[in-house]
């Protein structure tokens, strides 16, 4: 049998923003949604056989990037850190996802999935249980919104979520605070409504305030940066915010 | 702080150093008495300084709670014309040089020109050194190959252990007394060299316990003077203190730390060692005194905080004596290498962790000055909180304190022989250096450039800046058949410049021994009293010869180049790289970027250049190590360079590594500047690549950018990566937290940024104080970001 591969477009060490400690996170190549404040815009489009692949992706087999994850493992091992699979979006490429989350289990690697939900239940289910925590990402809590803007529904999202908040690994909520998109009042409403109704079974909730830093990635891909006009979310309105939540939950956090 | 340390640390901080004659002149005086002029060596050094505790200006400052300044007044700094005698020319240096400069005034010119010169000329040790040197060794020293530590300045290197907390100078007198008693002319061939040992060593203990005394007198007729009360109150306590200590051992928390201040005067004003002094473990030594003033309540913790403030502003007031030549080059900076250690282990190896740890680090956050440095020993059995909370004031961003690995100083210590006891109650002085304190004499000898020994490789032996050979003949390039044989050369090269810088230690050791012996450090470092031996002449339990290598990171890119392009890619044959360095790579610029960018380089965590950096280490360390001293002791190896990264690469051609001529090398075991791109995990495990173990330091430079140590959560990160390095075996790191912005913008307008402290190497030092190329250096240096 051929070894497992996948497509990535980069990996990061000493990453200390995507979970606990000291980590590695692996960048998937391929997202089903197209979110304009994107900070990653290079890992939209999907590798696909026969097609011209995408500027900076790459294939790499599972065993590669074990071996490559597991040098930092003093640093995991010392802080409390693993190995992050972000993208894109990883459950995107669940056969590769699945590989990799088991040969972390084997190799008693700490793992991560950060994740913005959609893909079928059938196959998140069983690869967000195979993590050992949960990066949530939720941006609308309000169906029509989201197909708007990032060009999907909210039902895969929120049934995973649901099953998630049932039974599965520890998990965070990550929420991105974005002018003009997931700051109106009804959304940030609707938001603190379900850390309120959530909040026994999220560990921590994560603001993440829009900030231009990608803008130069946009120019090198030369594609179209919707945000190019939107300035970084002032730290006053992210405190708001975070202050509001920690009436109801313990550990607000502004910042990955 | 209070307004009276504000008011003092404001003085301190705006005085700008001068010299002053004063000492240069005592000496003198006594030196040029007929009537000592057939004085044995130990005996005319001690009575020295006893001439001088007991003729030297008193200093007394009205908001003082510590008292003594090494010169007349505060940053008035002494020369030391029987090792180095500046000229007129060298003093004008001094005076109008742009950074490091000190004030010299007419009268000073007047004394030397009169005085000074006339009488020292032909009799400094540094003119009688070079005199006797090889013209083998001069013609390398005058390469740039290596520096020579002992040319302007006496040995020194080493700290203070519990000797001196425990033991008045009466005490020590009544040793040397009664071991003089005890000689045996009759059965020891030794006795009389022993005995002049002694008496020297008798005078000295005079002259300290004379200035305490005098300091006393002092006080107290301030005192009667004095309309303030409570000051009045303060001046006589002061007055009781002087009185007491140094002559006798301190009871209290106030006259331990007064005691250790004489003590560290005592060494500064005998000679100008190198990194000064230093108390060595700090909160563990004052601890007993501390907790016993607590309970029998003649102390507060706010008062004891007072204190420690008011002793910081003594170190902040002595700056280095004057360097110039190469000694200015390798080490420019006014900061003179005292290092205060915290943490660590106790003797009995428990954590070493106690209240005064907190304490001292709250004064070293707010006091923020460039003198003491200091540093935090890290054992696995220290607790988070204080890594923490040094980690909380390395965020500050004034690159203190630095960061140890008590288990590595300790295992160092064992290789190299010590006791268990010895090595636990160990730490590291200067910048980076293993000692065992208060019982080791561990010579630093001079920096040793492995980048130019590449470049001389390369040459077979030849200096190409100057045509002269400098080396053995080790083949020419053409003949190099793979890169096997050119690294055995190059082995060649090291084992014949060690040989070299070796020979000339043994030689400059022996100078110091029979010349200009050292009788009051004698006295403070454990068992120079008991053996009746000099501190210079093997008296320490500990003695160490060190050559400290510079240019790791270059010198690995550089081969790790040659390996790549020339012998695996054969993209370029040896022969026509060598001929582009030659050139500077002038027409060369592309196959320079190729060389800059496509190279394995050290610092990325990537087995094809740190696997070099592993055989360099190795060539370097069997070339030194365990080669006896003079003094009953071996050479060691540690890997730091203070400011000689600069100094060196001013003298070093091209590097195949992409680097320019006459550019900075890469300092300590860090990375070439801005060339490792896989974050600080990949820069540490490649750092842990070699054996610190072996050595007697390393130094690893960080640069992080602010946000990276903002919330106590990333400061867990940055800890726990601390903790890694050292569960590898790394024995120091050290952080700038300054953005790449900051410093440039300080470039343009250095006026705006007066306050601005970077971390160099092993210290730190204003910005503006830093020469531009040693500025550039450290803006090139990798930000490293959290992602």
């Amino acid at each position: 049998m051929a070894p497992v591969s996948g497509w990535i477009f980069d990996t990061k060490r000493f990453a200390v923003h995507d979970g606990p400690g000291i980590r590695t996170t692996v960048f998937f190549q391929g997202c089903p949604l197209h979110c304009p404040w994107c900070h990653n815009p290079e890992s939209m489009p999907f590798a696909r056989s026969g097609r011209p692949v995408p500027p900076g992706a790459r294939q790499v087999t599972v065993a590669e990037l074990i071996s490559r994850v597991e040098r930092d493992r003093v640093f995991y091992e010392e802080s409390g850190g693993g190995v992050t699979f972000s993208g894109g979006e990883p459950l995107s490429q669940p056969r590769f996802l699945e590989a990799l989350l088991t040969a972390c289990r084997e190799k008693k690697l700490q793992t991560a999935l950060d994740t913005c939900g959609h893909a079928s239940p059938q196959t998140a289910r069983p690869l967000l249980r195979h993590a050992d925590l949960v990066l949530f990402d939720v941006k609308f809590f309000l169906s029509r919104e989201l197909l708007r803007h990032c060009g999907a529904t909210n039902r895969y999202i929120f049934s995973n979520l649901e099953q998630l908040l049932t039974d599965g690994p520890r998990l965070w909520l990550r929420f991105p605070l974005i002018p003009g998109y997931t700051d109106t009042p009804d959304n940030l409403n609707a938001f603190e409504e379900r850390v309120r109704e959530w909040r026994d079974r999220i560990e921590r909730v994560s603001i993440l305030p829009f900030h231009p830093a990608a803008a130069h990635k946009y120019r090198r891909l030369q594609i179209r940066n919707p945000m190019r006009q939107v300035p970084q979310v002032p730290e006053t309105i992210a405190l708001a915010l975070a202050k509001r939540l920690q009436a109801i939950h313990p550990d607000i956090h502004i910042g990955g | 702080m209070n307004e009276r340390i504000r008011r003092l640390r404001e003085k301190s901080n705006n005085t700008h150093p001068g010299i002053s004659t004063e000492r240069a002149l005592l000496l003198t005086q006594f030196c040029a008495d007929p009537a000592h002029a057939a004085m044995p060596a130990p005996v005319l050094r001690g009575s020295v300084f006893r001439h001088i505790m007991e003729n030297k200006t008193l200093f007394l400052d009205p908001d003082e709670l510590i008292v003594g300044e090494r010169g007349p007044s505060p940053r008035a700094t002494p020369t030391y014309p029987e090792i180095c005698l500046h000229s007129l020319e060298d003093l004008e240096v001094l005076h109008s040089r742009p950074k490091v400069s000190f004030t010299v005034d007419s009268e000073t010119r007047r004394v030397y020109d009169q005085q000074i010169i006339p009488f020292w000329t032909g009799r400094s040790l540094r003119e009688y050194m070079f005199k006797e040197l090889s013209p083998e060794w001069r013609r390398a020293y005058e390469a740039g190959v290596f520096t020579e530590f002992q040319e302007q300045r006496a040995p020194g290197h080493t700290a203070g252990g519990s000797r001196i907390f425990e033991k008045g100078f009466l005490d020590i007198l009544c040793e040397i007394r009664s071991q003089m008693q005890e000689l045996d002319f009759a059965t020891d061939p030794h006795a009389l060299e022993t005995r002049e040992n002694l008496q020297g060593m008798e005078q000295a203990a005079l002259g300290i316990i004379a200035l305490g005394h005098r300091y006393a007198d002092l006080i107290r007729e301030q005192a009667r003077k004095e309309n303030n009360l409570s000051r009045r109150n303060e001046l006589e306590t002061m007055a009781d203190i002087c009185s007491r200590v140094p002559e006798h051992a301190p009871r209290t928390f106030w006259e331990a730390l007064q005691h250790y201040w004489f003590v560290h005067l005592g060494v500064i004003t005998e000679f100008n060692t190198w990194d000064s002094f230093n108390p060595g473990r700090l909160d563990q030594h004052l601890l007993p005194f501390y907790r016993r003033d607590l309970a029998e309540r003649r102390l507060t913790p706010e008062r004891a905080k007072e204190l420690l403030c008011a002793f910081w502003i003594k170190f902040n007031n002595q700056p280095a004596p004057p360097k110039v030549g190469v000694t200015a080059q390798e080490s420019n900076t006014y900061t003179d290498f005292c290092l205060i250690n915290l943490g660590g282990v106790d003797r009995d190896g428990k954590d070493g962790v106690n209240e005064l740890t907190y304490m001292i680090l709250d004064v070293i956050e707010e006091m923020r000055i460039l003198q003491p440095s200091s540093m935090v020993q890290i054992s696995c059995k220290n607790p988070d909180r204080f890594v923490k909370r040094a980690l909380e004031i390395v965020a500050t961003g004034f690159g203190q304190p630095s960061m140890f690995n008590t288990e590595a100083i300790i295992t160092e210590l064992l290789r190299q022989g010590k006791t268990l006891k010895d090595a636990r109650e160990g730490g590291a002085s200067g910048c980076v250096e293993t000692g065992a304190f208060g019982r080791e004499a561990y010579f630093l000898t001079g920096y040793f450039n492995l980048p130019k020994i590449l470049e001389l490789t390369l040459h077979n032996g030849k200096d190409p800046r100057t045509g002269i050979q400098l080396g053995p003949h080790t083949g020419e390039v053409a003949d190099f058949k793979d890169f096997t044989q050119l690294l055995q050369a190059f082995a060649q090269q090291v084992a014949f410049f060690a040989d070299l810088k070796i020979q000339g230690n043994n030689l400059i050791e022996q100078i110091y021994a029979r010349n200009m012996p050292a009788p009051f450090l004698s006295l403070v470092i454990e068992d120079c009293v008991s053996a009746g031996r000099d501190y210079h002449c093997g008296g320490a339990r500990y003695n160490t010869s060190y050559i400290q290598g510079v240019g790791l990171g270059s010198v690995t890119d550089s081969l790790s180049a040659i390996k790549r392009h020339v012998f695996e890619t054969g993209a370029i044959s040896l022969e026509a790289l060598v001929a582009m360095l030659d050139r500077d790579f002038n027409d060369a610029e592309q196959w320079r970027k190729c060389l800059w960018n496509d190279t394995p380089r050290w610092g990325n965590d990537e087995e094809a250049a740190d696997g070099l950096a592993a055989e360099v280490f190795e060539i370097f360390f069997s070339a030194v190590d365990g080669r006896p001293n003079t003094r009953g002791g071996v050479h060691r190896i540690n890997l730091l360079p203070t400011t000689s990264h600069v100094y060196f690469g001013s003298v070093t051609g091209a590097s195949a590594d992409g680097r320019r001529a006459g550019t900075p090398l890469s300092e300590g075991i860090s990375p070439v500047q801005g060339t490792d791109r896989n974050g600080p995990t990949a820069v540490i495990l490649s750092a842990a690549r070699i054996d610190h173990q072996r050595t007697g330091g390393t130094l690893l430079n960080q640069k992080f950018s602010p946000d990276l140590l903002q919330s106590p959560e990333s400061l867990g990160k940055v800890l726990s990566l601390v903790r890694a390095y050292f569960r590898l075996g790394g024995h120091h790191v050290q952080f700038n937290v300054v953005d790449a912005k900051t410093l440039r913008d300080a470039q343009k307008e250095p006026e705006k940024h007066r306050d601005l402290i970077v971390r160099v190497a092993g210290y730190s030092d204003y910005f503006n104080d830093l020469g531009r190329d040693l500025q550039d250096e450290i803006i090139r240096r990798t930000e490293h970001q959290g992602f």
